[in-house]
């Protein structure tokens, strides 16, 4: 089923992904797509924040996998580096998503086929300077749970609107 | 009661991060003890038990003569009964032993019973932080010559922590140093951390050449297959055996995780079989080492220009092993800047020495591309903008029908690169009165930044120190050379490291 | 004089470390550790060795032969295994032999009782490493090489055979139903302690290896790729799933041949 919010400043996106990581549990995947300067790190780092990560967390555009502490064990890949499937391998991709941590995929579109059946995906658009559409995707019953609470907790804070009513795939 | 102290480990690290989290409002990670745990020849760790149940524990941070109590803490329902007292006797030993006379620590203002507690063992105010544990969360320091300090419970007459003096072999020491941290399986052999025996690089370039980029699938599966040939190599070369050696040295951090467990658990074994310490390297200190092994002279304060594939930062080192990060890049590091606009121009792999060669040929000032963050005011940089303007050149041109002249798009594309990397470099030199330069990481072999930056901090009588060529990119002499410094610190690695993708210099 | 030998496996959840004495065709094991500490091999192994190596009043200069669990199983935790197993080997000069990770499950799993056995181990992607032994008399057969299957096809494959078939490995916990709806009553789940490598599997697999890379007699049919030639040089762990470029390479080569 398909959701879709607004915001209308970066510190709302970042709002939107603190409420996002204050509603993950262990074992979520979420998926971040966005084009370049979208704001998947700022809706990641918000992410991070909710989870009570201590630290600054940036896209592991290097490293293409980080583990981060919090609440949940966050690991955040950026996939934009990869050029085929089978390098997931090296990172023990589905290791990882099978570890119980809560996973956060950017540019995890990039190879539809590797990942799991249930998952949440999260499309960021830009529509002005700051303000931003964002698309909340479930393919599960799992990623349906979340997004349901994600976008309840998201609904009150400044800055962000939910977009009513469901939209059919 | 029965209390016992002993040596902080690894195993302990469930209870005592669960016991900081409820003592402490700004609680430590586990990754923070696991990091104080790898430095045990600076540092004393250690637990309060009773009955195997976790009571306590607490650290202590030597620096020269000076001893830092990093943390003491006490189960709530067994406070005031001489735990804190117990765990304080056996840290300000361990100080003793690595050479401290003095002991310091900080407390909350507010926390008068841990004040009353550190006077009642013969510390004194010394000081004052202002807002340090947050605004208005003042912190008092307080203070005694390390004799002073005493609860009257005896300080154990020795500990295990005993350091190995190596003291009689320093100058020579012999060190085999393994780097696997992202595509390249290199060791290399050093005697007294600046004359190179062997530098080996198993090069995967051939590989990267055929399917395009970095490929880390490939990268970890051949550090497995080739590391014990290569460190065999190694010590042929250098003509020397296990036995010759003094210490082991291996990166930890950062870069791939997939890669670098594989040269750590490697290195991990080795130590582990022949007795030798096992030294941990930060890949990035390993790079700004690079420069003073062809200059021995370069000293600190310096600043670095770290440019490589995964990174691109400005570093202040006012002393070898202190680093301040001033500002890195936002988005793209310069190298994999250089391999992005190389595939999209179909260069091949890697990509900067391709564009730096086309670009002798063309001319720079031939297409202006932006200088993203050049007059941000800060050392932060952002080179996916360029990238992006790049490839948008190239489209629009293509579709236009027009010739493109690849020697002027190479040229002017790395013009952009040079001139925002050359620009901050210099003022971040001025700004902090540093007197050298060094130029570190893949991208220090490109010779229009070599030779922008010579010129522009010889016009201000800045030295610029460059790494030779062979030590630009991914090697192990420059592990060896950064691992015999921290060999002679005393920085160990334990047989329970693990490898940190996002290690920070630090 | 018996050898000390050295075994380790990091290749499941579990890390496993034993350390027996003997030679060829006998290995007693002394003592065993295993920690089921899932991602942690990296951190656990070597302190628990340098702990299982003294509570045994032995030093790592005793060890004269040591056998790593080459997998299949995480590609991460094989390559830890693999790695450290290569450090140890190198540093001492000794000889390093590789077993089937599936195959110290069976090996354990042969001293229990015979009849015919298939391991599952977890692949990931809701795929899995089947594997089936025959076991008697203490002796684990292997009749099917290492490879990457779905385990729908596994189970039809296995039902086919008409035997009764007892189970093993991780891969129970994510696809036991799967098995369970294709075999029915033919099928008997083994006992959780033997669903996962163990020390003394692992030395009992490693006695039979040793035998073959002597020269020995081979029991059954082969198929689970050599020890390797003790040179810790050149033993490499199991994937079974090449990657794409890997194959893209063998084709080129093949079609260059």
């Amino acid at each position: 089923m398909r959701r879709e919010m607004t915001t209308s400043s970066a510190e709302a996106t970042r709002g939107v992904g603190r409420a996002l990581g204050e509603t993950v549990s262990a074992g979520a995947v979420v998926v971040l797509t966005g084009d370049l300067g979208a704001g998947k790190t700022v809706l990641a780092k918000g992410v991070a924040e909710g989870l009570g990560v201590a630290e600054e967390v940036t896209s592991p555009t290097f490293n293409i996998l980080l583990v981060h502490e919090g609440r949940v064990e966050l690991a955040h890949f950026d996939l934009y580096r990869l050029e085929r499937e089978a390098e997931l391998e090296d990172i023990d991709f589905w290791g990882v998503l099978e570890s119980g941590a809560a996973c956060l995929v950017e540019w995890g579109d990039r190879f539809p086929d590797a990942l799991p059946p249930d998952a949440l995906t999260v499309s960021i658009s830009i529509t002005g300077d700051e303000s931003r559409r964002i698309d909340v995707k479930a393919s599960g019953p799992r990623s349906e749970a979340l997004a349901q609470a994600w976008i309840e907790a998201s609904a009150g804070l400044p800055g962000v609107a939910v977009v009513p009513g469901e939209r059919s795939p | 009661m029965t209390v016992d102290v002993r040596e902080m480990d690894y195993a302990d690290l469930d209870g005592v991060v669960a016991l900081e989290e409820v003592t402490f409002s700004e609680a430590w990670s586990r990754r923070t003890f696991a990091d104080e745990l790898a430095r045990a020849r600076t540092r004393g760790w250690y637990v309060a038990e009773e009955d195997g149940a976790l009571l306590g524990y607490g650290g202590v941070m030597v620096i020269d003569d000076e001893a830092h109590i990093m943390n003491i803490a006490v189960r709530g329902d067994r406070r005031r009964e001489g735990v804190a007292s117990a765990l304080l006797d056996v840290l300000a030993g361990r100080a003793r032993e690595l050479g401290a006379d003095r002991l310091t620590l900080e407390v909350r203002a507010e926390n008068e019973a841990a004040i009353q507690f550190y006077r009642s063992v013969g510390m004194q105010l010394a000081g004052e932080r202002r807002s340090y544990y947050g605004p208005g969360a003042h912190a008092l320091i307080m203070g005694a010559a390390i004799d002073d300090v005493g609860t009257g419970g005896g300080v154990p007459a020795e500990s295990s922590h005993v350091a190995e003096a190596q003291e009689s072999r320093s100058g020579a020491e012999l060190i085999l140093a393994i780097e696997t941290s992202c595509d390249e399986t290199a060791a290399a052999v050093m005697r007294g951390g600046t004359e190179l025996l062997s530098n080996v690089v198993a090069s995967q370039v051939d590989f990267h050449a055929r399917f395009g980029g970095v490929v880390p699938e490939i990268a970890s599966r051949k550090h497995t297959e080739a590391i014990v040939g290569v460190v065999d190599e190694a010590l042929a070369r250098a003509n020397v055996t296990f036995a010759d050696l003094d210490a082991i040295a291996v990166t930890y951090g950062p870069g791939l995780i997939g890669a670098l467990v594989v040269g750590v658990a490697y290195a991990k074994g080795l130590s582990f079989s022949t007795g030798l310490p096992l030294v941990g390297d930060n890949h990035l200190e390993g790079h700004i080492f690079a420069a003073a092994l062809a200059e021995p002279d370069i000293a600190p304060p310096l600043v670095a220009l770290v440019v490589s594939g995964g990174h691109t930062s400005l570093v202040h080192v006012p002393e070898w092993g202190v680093y301040h990060t001033l500002g890195q890049t936002l988005d793209d590091a310069a190298g994999e800047a250089f391999d992005k606009v190389a595939k999209v121009l179909g260069l091949g792999y890697p990509g900067g020495p391709v564009i730096s060669k086309l670009a002798e040929e063309g001319d720079p000032t031939a297409i202006d591309f932006p200088r993203a963050m050049m007059h941000s005011g800060d050392y932060r940089f952002s080179l996916s903008g360029l990238k992006t303007a790049v490839i948008n050149h190239i489209r629009n041109e293509r579709e236009a029908g027009r010739e493109m002249s690849l020697p002027d798009l190479a040229a002017s594309f790395q013009a952009a690169v040079v001139d925002v990397q050359v620009a901050k470099t210099v003022r971040a030199a001025v700004e902090l009165g540093v007197g050298t330069v060094c130029l570190a990481g893949g991208v220090a072999a490109n010779p229009s930044l070599r030779e922008g930056l010579r010129t522009a901090l010889a016009e201000r009588g800045i030295r610029l120190s460059v790494p030779p060529f062979a030590f630009c990119t991914d090697n192990a002499a420059m592990i060896a050379a950064a691992g015999t410094w921290r060999f002679r610190r005393g920085d160990r690695l334990g047989p329970a490291a693990e490898a940190v993708a996002d290690l920070s210099l630090a | 004089m018996s050898a000390l030998v050295l075994g380790i496996d990091t290749a499941t959840e579990r890390t496993v470390i034993a350390l027996g004495e003997g030679d060829a065709g006998e290995v007693r094991a002394l003592a065993v550790e295993e920690i089921d500490a899932p991602r942690a091999a990296l951190g656990r192994l070597l302190p628990a060795l340098a702990e299982l190596l003294d509570r045994e009043g032995s030093t790592p200069a005793d060890i004269s032969e040591v056998v790593v669990g080459r997998g299949p199983g995480s590609f991460t935790g094989v390559r830890i295994g693999v790695a450290t197993a290569k450090g140890l080997a190198h540093g001492l000069g000794v000889a390093l032999y590789g077993v089937g990770t599936l195959d110290t499950i069976a090996w354990r799993l042969a001293r229990e009782g015979h009849g015919l056995l298939g391991v599952v181990g977890d692949a990931m992607r809701g795929e899995v490493y089947p594997a089936l032994f025959e076991l008697e008399e203490g002796v684990a057969t292997r009749l099917s090489a290492d490879r990457v299957a779905d385990p729908a096809d596994v189970a039809a494959e296995w039902a086919a055979l008409g035997r009764p078939l007892l189970l093993a490995g991780n891969a129970l916990d994510k696809h036991g139903p799967v098995f369970v709806e294709a075999l029915g009553e033919h099928m008997t789940c083994a006992s959780a302690e033997f669903r996962l490598p163990t020390g003394i599997g692992l030395l009992a697999a490693y006695a039979r290896v040793r035998s073959v890379a002597e020269g020995g007699p081979v029991a059954g049919e082969d198929a689970t790729g050599s020890p390797g030639t003790g040179d810790p040089g050149t033993l490499l762990p199991i994937y079974t799933r090449l990657s794409d470029a890997e194959e893209a390479e063998r084709a080129r080569q093949g079609s260059a041949q």
